[in-house]
């Protein structure tokens, strides 16, 4: 689905896929599958970003997934462990979202299309992804919501794995993080009054973010009084010990430093959560006066 | 992308894993993208590689 390329991207996706459809101007990933659910012919949608590599396994365990779980309307995978792009926020950024899923609900609360399946049949009757999303945002949890609140199943299978290549940047990580997901899925939450306790929204993390921030604040206070300093320091033990399976898995796959690093980027991964949240939450009150 | 997925008499790749008979849905794989050519090309030649050797097999 080429949604309005101006690179060599048709060109390149010419010499491999069967089907090449293309937009004149980009109206988002959302528009752009729903317009490949439309042509295609599969009974299932395997829905993967241009930035992800499938194993050679790939797809035949998401074919055996729907096979053997016929209860099952939608499938997600993960990421692997061995990300390809070498610097550290690259690095970080993709062995946490590995992570997060490995470490998640089998029983998934929302669909991912960074490697996702559905039924076409319950795609279609969902009216697929909110074309509303007109950037890579939430449109894939979005659809998550609406198939829990249909009654249909979504498993997060640890075992269907992809290689994600994106490389990121400080600036491309805020913006992801704060404006493409932090503050939608704010919203949506809000909207759908359903917090739901899974992936990097668990209540543990949920309270490491509060602790983090006043710890934080309390640093800032360390120059009036060095005292603060000491209590911040205390409230960043239970962070620590609700992470620490996170900043060990850090430490295995990168060494100390990295691991350090890692730990502090995680941290302010909490203070620029919770602020997200905040604004959204400030969103969702005033679009609710608007109306 | 359509893939026809491993038939029970498939041979299987070395590290594959067989594949039972009523896992034979066909699946669409739907990529999207917006100047991704630097990640499109082995993106879509794994993907590629997978029906070939599904649709072959």
């Amino acid at each position: 689905m080429n949604d309005g390329s101006t690179d060599s991207s048709a060109e390149v996706a010419g010499r491999f896929a069967d089907r090449v459809l293309t937009f004149p101007s980009p109206r988002g990933p959302a528009f752009a599958r729903n317009r490949g659910a439309e042509v295609a012919k599969g009974e299932v949608l395997f829905f993967i970003d241009a930035d992800v590599f499938c194993y050679p396994d790939t797809l035949a365990k998401v074919s055996e997934v729907f096979a053997s779980r016929p209860d099952l309307s939608a499938v997600i995978g993960s990421y692997d462990n061995a990300p390809p792009a070498a610097n550290f926020l690259s690095r970080y950024k993709n062995l946490t979202h590995h992570f997060v899923h490995q470490n998640s609900s089998s029983e998934a609360s929302t669909f991912w299309t960074g490697c996702g399946a559905v039924k076409r049949e319950v795609f279609l009757k969902l009216h697929g992804f909110d074309e509303s999303y007109r950037m890579p945002s939430i449109e894939d949890i979005e659809l998550g919501y609406r198939l829990r609140e249909q009654g249909y199943r979504i498993a997060l299978c640890k075992h269907i794995v992809v290689k994600h290549a994106k490389i990121w940047t400080f600036r491309s990580l805020l913006s992801s993080d704060i404006r493409d997901r932090a503050i939608p899925w704010t919203i949506l939450q809000l909207y759908y009054r359903s917090i739901i306790n899974d992936l990097n929204v668990s209540w543990p993390q949920r309270a490491a973010s509060i602790f983090t921030c006043l710890a934080v604040c309390l640093g800032a206070l360390s120059f009036w009084n060095p005292w603060f300093l000491a209590a911040a320091a205390a409230l960043m033990i239970p962070v620590i010990g609700w992470n620490y399976k996170l900043y060990r898995f850090y430490y295995r796959q990168g060494g100390a430093w990295f691991c350090l690093r890692a730990a502090a980027m995680h941290w302010f991964y909490y203070v620029y959560s919770m602020l997200a949240f905040g604004t959204g939450c400030l969103q969702y009150l005033a679009r609710r006066q608007r109306r | 992308m359509d893939a026809g997925l491993p038939r029970p008499s498939a041979r299987v790749e070395k590290g594959a894993r067989q594949v039972k008979p009523s896992a034979q849905g066909l699946l669409s794989v739907i990529v999207p993208f917006y100047n991704a050519s630097a990640y499109l090309q082995n993106c879509l030649e794994a993907l590629r590689r997978r029906a070939n050797t599904a649709i072959m097999n």
